[in-house]
């Protein structure tokens, strides 16, 4: 009984208002036949194209998420090798060579987005004018029958028509509607910036795709890294200026889950210190337009201090310091010369048994020193492990090593260089969809139109949204122009209506 | 008052929160039950309805106090984990619950949205409740303002997707489509699954039962009884009712670690599940959709559609400006990158993608009405996944929100 059947008639309503705006593609529907371009053209003014482009690319995005995609699955292997394994041979290839495991830079993917884009800015421009006139430029004095066959209605009884209407304008402006007035017709409405909501949107969604794409304008987007050593100096990749680490902080809950990382920064431009900052997760230093975030940590060995002592006596020669991260090339102690002869920071051994490096990290170091000793002895080698210093491998010399103060701890912070030059204009977009998303679902258009028919005034409503607001607020209005007419009804439950 | 003292107070509150949320649900369907009986009993009814809503009022009331007596003892806003975002999601579809059913005087919508709204809060509490200290990354106040706004909107998603089921089965004929009839039918099933999974769950958790099982690298906790173990598991590992258990270990082809112990999940939430179905179907003496169709007919079909596209309509633009724009600028200030097609993130897009094409739809001729309610219906899940799932099943930038 109740079919959907009652729907179309606010549609109607809709249609005489704003025709132009709302049969645009019906319209276009009827037309003969059109050039290529007219039909491009009508095909991204569509709204049912622009609906489907949106389930499409949800859809595409939903595969890239189960698909693992490259530079994001955790293995060390490259693609070739990770998919046929992952997926299957013929599977993880498939996916590989159709590019569903870079599936937000396919060709496919980004076609998409552009013909999202096409439809944003198509559909905006075709709608423009029409909604312009429609909303800016409305018929305060539209043909008597249109405002009579308003789905929201109310009549009132005034002894004299200019008073009533005089009376109707006074409560709407009241209300804060814009009210015309033409002889004995009266016109208002307000919330305008409802209608404009979702072109706003789109200007808006337009930028922030602008700003993404604006990376590929040779520079304006940068994205490197850069290790800074405690106390040491770095120029920054991409800028004329360089940044210092007076010290890298690490702080871990009780637990062990992390608490903090920081690095006490500070910016060096012409020789000068012209900022200091501490960068941490979520607060990042930005200076000339570059920004540097804290990404990652690493931990080295620093300065240790090490014994020589007499193989026979067990007795310690002398000590000596040994900056791991940067040694002198001689150490002289208690008579002997110690030159060092090779340098493992963090040794191992290769595929041919001969010493090596596992890291460019100084985590394992070992040094092969050529000592001299005292008063004209035989000059020796041998190695020194500063972790495991009992690892003495040549039998026949008089001394060994020590290590007596463990290596100091020196850390290095991993900061991020970032410089994107479209974020000003993502920013403003997402500011602009934010306004946009707004204004269309939080704000309604309301239209009233009042004729003098006879002896009473008849009051026509019309809202594009939230049409019970509009019900109630003309219950309410009708109430108090005319309480005989318009006796002020119960509220009924929604279940019964 | 000493911090544990603080937490375990919000903890009572949440209990008794969860208890109005039940209670007031249990109401509104008993509202609903009685109105279709007869008219002598409209009286009684009505006032089932008003006690439920005035519950959920006093619910959401106290949950919010919870949460904020929860930030108080914890020293940061209650957003970091599992627990405190499902908490937080059945607050806020409570709340919209409450002011929509009252804007368009539609107590009915109690019998829908309101076990919606019991099931994520007893979801919630599923997860571990301990507060946990904030990583790096989520020390930030965009932590609640991206959290608290983009699960409003998904709240008010939640209502809308109470509604677009009743608009279903209120137009649903017995002549509609096969496809669509079942599908509805499944909507059902999927309630009690859920529910049947956190009966079992919650059961099992408030005894104290939990299930270890030792591997050589790993000790695997199960919240149920280890019926499927993982690779490498041998019987009698554990035993629950005198039986040996695991029965079964994870297939061979499976990767994940943990696949044995979510495939023994899937298990006892399809039986717990199917029993409540079973149950269920044998009070109605009926398909369940037959019952959703008795409760709904003779409603305001125009109503229905109206309140589900206002759910929408409420619901984007607080959804848009958290989930996407505090979203995006977080990323920035915390990643260096506003966008990293992280699955949370893209996940984050699908939704908005999704809801955006509903709002489109409404616009078509043709498309609004069913199709659309059917979009709005599917919507929920996906925001759900979205929450949840991706954490759950797919790895990526937010995992410190897993568990």
């Amino acid at each position: 009984m109740e079919e959907k059947g009652g729907a179309p008639e606010a549609e109607l309503e809709l249609k005489s208002a704003d025709a132009e705006a709302a049969e645009a593609e019906t319209e276009a529907a009827v037309r003969p036949v059109k050039g290529f371009l007219e039909q491009t053209w009508d095909f991204f003014a569509s709204v049912p194209v622009a609906t489907v482009l949106l389930f499409l690319i949800a859809a595409a995005s939903v595969a890239g998420t189960l698909i693992e995609q490259e530079g994001q699955y955790s293995d060390w292997r490259p693609p070739l090798d990770f998919y046929p394994d992952r997926y299957g041979k013929v599977f993880g290839m498939f996916l590989f060579k159709t590019g569903m495991t870079r599936m937000y830079t396919s060709w496919w993917y980004l076609t998409l987005l552009f013909m999202l884009g096409a439809s944003l800015i198509i559909c905006s421009l075709e709608r423009f004018v029409p909604l312009w006139k429609a909303v800016q430029r409305p018929n305060h004095t539209p043909d008597q029958n249109f405002v009579k066959r308003l789905k929201n209605r109310f009549d009132f009884v005034a002894a004299d028509a200019t008073n009533g209407l005089d009376t109707l304008a006074t409560q709407l402006k009241a209300r804060r509607y814009f009210v015309v007035r033409e002889g004995d017709r009266l016109f208002a409405d307000k919330g305008r910036w409802g209608r404009w909501g979702p072109y706003i949107t789109h200007i808006g969604l337009l930028l922030v795709l602008a700003g993404a794409m604006m990376r590929a304008i040779p520079g304006v987007y940068m994205d490197q890294s850069v290790w800074v050593r405690d106390g040491s100096i770095v120029r920054v990749p991409g800028g004329s200026w360089y940044v210092r680490n007076d010290k890298f902080t690490a702080e871990f809950y009780a637990s062990g889950q992390p608490k903090s990382y920081t690095t006490e920064a500070v910016v060096i431009d012409n020789g000068q210190e012209v900022k200091k900052a501490t960068i941490s997760m979520n607060n990042p230093l930005s200076y000339r337009w570059i920004e540097l975030y804290q990404s990652s940590y690493r931990q080295e060995m620093g300065k240790a201090t090490a014994a020589l002592i007499d193989k026979t006596t067990g007795k310690p020669l002398g000590t000596f310091d040994v900056d791991l991260l940067n040694p002198a090339d001689t150490y002289t102690v208690a008579g002997y010369t110690l030159k060092i002869n090779q340098y493992f920071t963090d040794f191992t051994m290769d595929g041919n048994g001969k010493p090596a490096n596992a890291s460019n990290l100084v985590q394992n170091p070992g040094i092969l020193f050529d000592i001299t000793p005292p008063n004209g002895g035989k000059a020796f080698s041998t190695w020194y492990f500063i972790l495991y210093p009992e690892m003495s491998l040549d039998k026949d010399i008089p001394i060994k090593f020590a290590t007596t103060k463990d290596p100091e701890v020196s850390s290095t912070t991993g900061l991020k260089v970032k410089k994107d030059l479209g974020l000003p204009v993502i920013y403003l977009g997402l500011f602009i969809v934010t306004l946009g998303v707004f204004a269309t679902f939080y704000l309604a258009h309301r239209r009233y139109w009042a004729l003098v028919d006879g002896g009473k005034i008849v009051v026509g409503g019309w809202t594009n949204r939230n049409q019970g607001g509009l019900g109630t607020e003309m219950a309410i209005l009708a109430t108090l122009l005319d309480p005989t007419t318009n006796p002020k009804k119960d509220e009924m439950e929604g279940e019964e209506r | 008052m000493s911090n544990t003292l603080i937490i375990s107070l919000s903890g009572y509150l949440f209990f008794l929160v969860f208890a109005a949320y039940l209670v007031s649900a249990f109401l509104y369907i008993g509202r609903i039950t009685l109105r279709r009986r007869d008219a002598k009993h409209f009286a009684l009814a009505d006032n089932l309805g008003a006690w439920g809503f005035r519950l959920a009022i006093a619910g959401v009331v106290f949950h919010l106090l919870a949460m904020c007596v929860r930030w108080w003892g914890s020293g940061h806003a209650p957003m970091s984990n599992m627990f405190e975002y499902m908490s937080f999601l059945g607050w806020s579809i409570m709340l919209f619950f409450v002011i929509l059913s009252y804007w368009y005087k539609l107590p009915a919508l109690g019998a829908f949205v309101a076990p919606v709204g019991v099931i994520v809060v007893a979801y919630a509490s599923v997860f571990p409740t301990e507060v946990s200290p904030l990583v790096p990354a989520l020390q930030s106040y965009w932590l609640v303002l991206h959290v608290t706004t983009a699960a409003l909107g998904e709240g008010a998603f939640a209502v809308s997707f109470g509604a677009a089921l009743m608009y279903l089965l209120r137009v649903r004929k017995d002549s509609a489509d096969r496809w669509e009839e079942s599908i509805l039918e499944f909507v059902f099933y999927c309630f009690s699954l859920l529910i049947g999974f956190l009966i079992t769950g919650l059961g099992f958790k408030l005894a104290g039962m939990t299930w270890d099982i030792s591997l050589p690298n790993r000790i695997m906790h199960y919240g149920f009884p280890p019926v499927i173990g993982p690779k490498g598991a041998v019987s009698g590992m554990a035993k629950f009712a005198g039986v040996d258990l695991p029965i079964f270990l994870a297939p061979a082809w499976m990767q994940g670690a943990n696949s044995g112990k979510n495939l023994n999940t899937i298990l006892f939430t399809l039986v717990a599940g199917t029993v409540v179905y079973l149950l269920l179907r044998l009070i109605a003496r009926n398909p369940l959709r037959e019952m959703g169709s008795r409760a709904v007919a003779g409603m305001n079909i125009n109503l229905l559609d109206e309140v589900s596209y206002r759910g929408v309509a409420v619901g984007f633009p607080l959804f848009t400006l958290g989930a996407i724009v505090f979203a995006m600028i977080w990323a920035q200030k915390a990643w260096g990158s506003y966008w990293s097609w992280d699955p949370k993130e893209t996940w984050s897009l699908i939704s908005w993608l999704f809801y955006s094409a509903y709002l489109h739809m409404r616009i078509v001729r043709g498309w609004e009405g069913k199709l659309a309610a059917w979009v709005a219906v599917i919507g929920f899940p996906l925001i759900i996944f979205t929450l949840l799932g991706v954490n759950l099943l797919i790895s990526g930038l937010h995992s410190y929100a897993a568990g």
